[in-house]
């Protein structure tokens, strides 16, 4: 019998555990929804309703029905031009996407596949220049970016992100993890090793590049500092990132600008979200391969 | 003589493939780095093609010349109260979330799916967010005002506003701590926690016995990576606070040089004396922070851990 109690008694402790456990979580939760429903519910409503002291989570008009009104999505597009700038900042983070993922395959098949002499410090040095922060690196980076001529130019958001340290080794590691009998066989047949990464390597690692792509199209797209300092004045230049971030810091200033700021938020927002519901599953497993990088 | 033949055209042909790295590294790497220590040598203003070289003034002058840069220290000071806001707050939470959702929680995706939303967000629009719900007029904040009288001024006030910037990073990248941390968690050895649970262990120790000690690689490797991008930090100064009420860190005290003073010496120096930084405080972590059950306070933790599976194992026999 006292044992009995004793099971009962622990799991009625193991019951309240998982009650303030849940009750963490959904407070937790509800920290990191509202401030988006706060956001769209925001962008939806007149300026005249944002800058109201009624306070409402939904837009509410005087009669006290629900509306929604799309006057800030417009007001924002024509003012800060979001179309063309969308299609020029698409086109930036897919053009490096996708030379970034060929190269960094390229590199990291050559460091997996063959075997040559001086491949190990070739690879040592690579490593070792994985120590040095990102940031560091900005103005000695912006310094050669304006003796190359491309400073407030649309190249010097793309040619200095056509590789990355990281994904070399990660794509490396993934060759490493894979069989190598098709490639031998390959070369058994007297294919050359550029031929066997192109119909061999590449389609052997789809999986990694798609994870690899998420992640360097989702880091090119939110780069917000390199933007401040290589595209200081040249708006043909600017991408949705420096636009809204523009927009932002002009508007922590000026409360006036609000209305645009939610609805440019929200548009800007939207692509990355819609890309991580649909790609769930890749970005979740590339996590846990170590594959993504903040 | 056809095996050395071979060698040598495999050597042509892996160097060859490795053609873009090294164009890439030097281009965007090595002469970085080597322009910009020549320039940190010079008093040049950006702009001009003249400048005098100066040796390393640049260094002392930033490191002792409180007039010339009054920032200076005080930027330090704040980067590293800023990382000593953020990083305690991002570990605590993330292995309380991380662990709460390892224990076979109803409901695991839909939490994780809520933490990683702002991961996959633009700072940009965090920022955004964030600005708007702390304004003290219109946001939540000025709702809290409005209701109960209060004068609040999160981002403009000098005690909140940087503790409010660590917490909105902490916001930001829990999500991607919390997939980390928990992948580490699933790949714990479920014969662990029998051995806990045989002993007598509840739930917190199992956490302190089994959990912790078999996390902690990957609990170094979150401190080291949220240290260097704490002393990094820049974007949210630059949205947010534009540097003022006490937020002016590192990063952006180097943008203000390079910018707005057309210091661009002093800027490169800066750059160097942050790497510096950066190295030295990452060799005390590696120093102090235990890296892996094994060579840590929690060895003995571990052992115990081991010697239980392994009673376990003959108890099963």
């Amino acid at each position: 019998m006292p044992r009995d109690a004793c099971v009962n008694y622990s799991k009625k402790r193991i019951k309240v555990g998982r009650f303030f456990a849940y009750f963490f979580l959904i407070l937790l939760a509800f920290t990191f929804i509202f401030p988006y429903v706060w956001l769209i519910f925001s962008s939806l409503k007149t300026p005249e309703d944002i800058f109201s002291r009624n306070f409402s989570i939904l837009p509410i008009d005087s009669n006290g029905h629900i509306y929604f009104n799309f006057v800030n999505y417009v007001n924002a597009v024509q003012m800060l031009d979001l179309g063309n700038v969308f299609l020029k900042t698409f086109l930036v983070c897919t053009l490096n996407t996708i030379l970034n993922l060929f190269l960094n395959a390229l590199t990291g098949y050559a460091f997996a596949r063959i075997d040559f002499k001086g491949k190990k410090i070739a690879f040592a040095i690579m490593m070792a220049t994985m120590m040095i922060p990102g940031a560091i690196m900005t103005i000695p980076n912006v310094l050669i970016c304006s003796k190359l001529g491309i400073i407030d130019e649309l190249p010097v958001l793309i040619l200095p992100f056509v590789m990355s340290v990281y994904n070399c080794f990660l794509m490396r590691q993934q060759f490493l993890s894979l069989n190598k009998e098709l490639e031998e066989a390959a070369i058994m047949d007297g294919a050359n090793h550029f031929k066997i990464f192109f119909s061999i390597g590449l389609p052997m690692v789809s999986p990694m590049l798609v994870v690899l792509g998420i992640t360097t199209f989702m880091w090119n797209y939110s780069n917000f500092m390199w933007t401040v300092f290589a595209i200081p004045t040249n708006s043909d230049a600017y991408t949705l990132a420096k636009v809204l971030g523009d927009l932002i810091s002009a508007g922590s200033n000026n409360a006036n600008l609000y209305p645009q700021m939610l609805a440019a938020s929200v548009l800007t927002s939207l692509p990355l979200i819609i890309i991580f519901f649909f790609l769930q599953r890749f970005i979740f497993e590339g996590i846990s391969l170590g594959g993504v990088k903040e | 003589m056809r095996y050395s033949a071979n060698k040598t055209k495999s050597t042509i042909l892996g160097w060859s493939f490795l053609i873009p790295l090294i164009l890439y590294l030097v281009v965007f790497l090595i002469l970085p780095i080597i322009i910009s220590f020549f320039y940190s040598l010079t008093n040049w203003n950006g702009i001009g093609e003249s400048y005098t070289f100066v040796g390393i003034k640049n260094y002392i002058q930033v490191l002792t010349n409180r007039i010339l840069y009054p920032d200076f220290w005080e930027s330090i000071w704040t980067t590293i109260k800023y990382a000593l806001f953020s990083i305690p707050l991002s570990v605590i939470l993330t292995l309380l979330v991380a662990s709460i959702l390892n224990s076979k929680i109803k409901g695991e995706k839909f939490f994780k799916t809520c933490f990683y939303i702002p991961s996959v967000t633009a700072g940009v629009a965090v920022s955004a967010i964030w600005i708007f719900l702390l304004d003290p007029t219109y946001g939540v904040v000025g709702f809290l005002n409005t209701t109960f009288d209060w004068q609040l001024n999160i981002l403009g006030s000098e005690k909140t506003a940087l503790p409010a910037l660590a917490f909105i990073s902490v916001w930001g990248g829990l999500g991607y701590n919390v997939l980390i941390l928990l992948s580490s968690m699933k790949n714990i050895n479920s014969q662990l926690y029998e051995a806990c649970e045989i002993d007598g262990g509840g739930t917190i120790s199992k956490f302190f016995h089994v959990t912790l000690p078999s996390v902690l690689p990957t609990l170094f490797f979150l401190i080291t990576t949220s240290t260097i991008g704490a002393f990094q930090t820049f974007d949210q100064m630059y949205l947010m606070t534009g540097g003022g009420k006490g937020t002016t860190t590192i990063m952006f005290e180097i943008y203000k040089l390079y910018m707005n003073e057309y210091e661009v010496g002093t800027a490169c120096a800066m750059s160097y004396i942050l790497f510096l930084i950066i190295a030295f405080v990452l060799a005390i972590q590696f120093k102090l922070l235990p890296q892996s059950g094994g060579t840590s306070v929690f060895s003995r933790k571990e052992k115990y851990a081991k010697r239980c599976m392994r009673e376990l194992q003959q108890e099963a026999h």
